[in-house]
């Protein structure tokens, strides 16, 4: 290495005790920053000739009766990011949502009411089930169907 | 010292990785979900998993926490030595559990695959029964694939839910191919990265110039998912979502995008990384000798992962 070497190892022992060095604010890292209930607060802030600017925008989404309230983003070209999604950004927030239906099937229970009406498409073979082969999830705190 | 491997041209270096990630994934340290913050009844956690666990939480760090667009790992400079990082603590426990010092991460060559017509990407080698399995909800062909009657299936058992809150699960490996984006990127975005003047520049984020936000595929902005974005949404399923590295292709794009980066070290007029310790503590985390976020290990600085010959080397650098 180009300056002090890194002190990594693939020991056991190393993994475990690092793991419980980094236990501050972890609860908070791994359950998101929102889950709140209330609406999402962005604030975006820029230079420009001297002057400093400051654009807060609030966004409250649902779907169905569900509130999304991950943590979204908004770049200063204006392209929308959700957290749980971090490889895409999206024009507007409602194509954003729309892929999040996408995404997380088992979190909005399959199709929506008039889900043959809409602009939907559908995904590849057994693509939309959310997931009908799998076994049922051990947790007791996803958002189930609404 | 561990030579890291075209997947498609070494047989022994994918079989190992099958190998490797399939005792990662029933290896269990000690570790429950309540370590990682997860509430409800506390379950073991694989070493695996802890790697997925390690990836959703530095994603969650936002660097600094007054703006939500960079975080510890992504959408700003640190995003390469951040997973090499990732990847040579992870090779180090491949290492272990394969009992081999010299194993390497084999890399996926994917703007190689990304140069055949789009109809025949989904039929690369990589998606073959001996190496990455097809696609599926779940995946059900090769070492991967879910069987539910095998208690030694591939499950996956973390990820996260819409709300961006990490859960425990019990299910099989999802991919759906070219559901989101129609193809891979092909060697032409590659050597176009490989062109550019600047590690990175302000405003350090995924409006940024420069390789590193190229590479990892904000930019350009019209053509975005551009490279690394573009192979997670190509594959889609669980490389989705910020709990991506349940899918062992997970490594093998990131071990092509360092790949490609160290391609880049070694031209002699290559950019140095920045930002330099003179940037303003905004940039806290990203800049050259700032410690990156660390889970399952010390932490290490970019500086430190300048130069990773000590730890591996590729057999090839021609990557465009």
């Amino acid at each position: 290495m180009s300056t002090n070497e890194p002190d990594l190892s693939g020991e056991p022992r190393s993994l475990i005790e690092s793991l419980a060095r980094h236990q501050e604010g972890l609860v908070e890292l791994s359950q998101g920053h929102h889950g709140h209930g209330g609406p999402i607060e962005i604030v975006r802030e820029s230079t420009y000739r001297g002057h400093h600017i400051v654009v807060r925008t609030t966004y409250s989404i649902s779907v169905d009766d569900l509130a999304v309230e991950g943590h979204l983003g908004v770049s200063n070209d204006g392209q929308v990011h959700y957290h749980a999604i971090p490889n895409l950004g999206f024009p507007s927030a409602i194509d954003l949502v729309k892929k999040l239906i996408d995404t997380f099937p088992d979190d909005f229970g399959g199709h929506g009411q008039g889900a043959q009406h809409d602009e939907h498409e559908p995904g590849p073979d057994g693509d939309e089930s959310g997931g009908h082969d799998d076994e049922p999830a051990d947790h007791d705190h996803g958002h189930e169907a609404s | 010292m561990a030579i890291r491997r075209n997947i498609l041209t070494s047989a022994t270096a994918r079989d190992q990785y099958v190998e490797g990630a399939r005792r990662l994934k029933a290896e269990h340290l000690g570790p429950t979900t309540s370590d990682l913050g997860i509430p409800g009844t506390a379950q073991q956690v694989s070493t695996w998993d802890l790697f997925v666990a390690w990836h959703h939480i530095a994603m969650s760090r936002f660097t600094p926490p007054s703006q939500t667009d960079r975080n510890a790992a992504h959408r700003g400079p640190v995003f390469l030595p951040w997973h090499r990082f990732m990847l040579i603590l992870l090779e180090l426990q491949f290492q272990r559990v394969l009992e081999d010092a010299d194993f390497g991460l084999p890399y996926w060559d994917w703007a190689a695959d990304g140069e055949r017509p789009a109809a025949q990407q989904p039929s690369s080698a990589v998606w073959g029964a001996d190496a990455m399995g097809g696609q599926g909800t779940p995946v059900m062909t090769g070492p991967f694939a879910f069987r539910p009657a095998q208690p030694d299936t591939w499950r996956v058992r973390l990820d996260v839910d819409v709300q961006g809150r990490l859960r425990t699960v019990n299910r099989g490996l999802r991919r759906s191919f070219a559901t989101s984006a129609a193809n891979l990127p092909r060697k032409s975005d590659v050597a176009a990265a490989l062109l550019l003047t600047a590690y990175d520049q302000a405003p350090w984020s995924t409006t940024s110039g420069g390789f590193r936000n190229r590479l990892e595929g904000w930019q350009p902005a019209a053509a975005a998912p551009g490279q690394h974005n573009r192979v997670h949404v190509w594959i889609g399923g669980d490389m989705l979502p910020s709990s991506s590295p349940n899918d062992p292709a997970f490594y093998l794009n990131h071990c092509n995008v360092d790949r490609i980066w160290a391609a880049l070290q070694t031209q002699p007029s290559s950019p140095p990384y920045v930002p330099t310790n003179s940037a303003p503590a905004t940039l806290q985390g990203h800049r050259l000798d700032d410690q990156m976020y660390a889970l399952l290990s010390n932490p290490v600085t970019p500086n430190q992962m300048l130069n990773a010959d000590e730890y591996y080397s590729y057999d090839s650098l021609t990557v465009s």
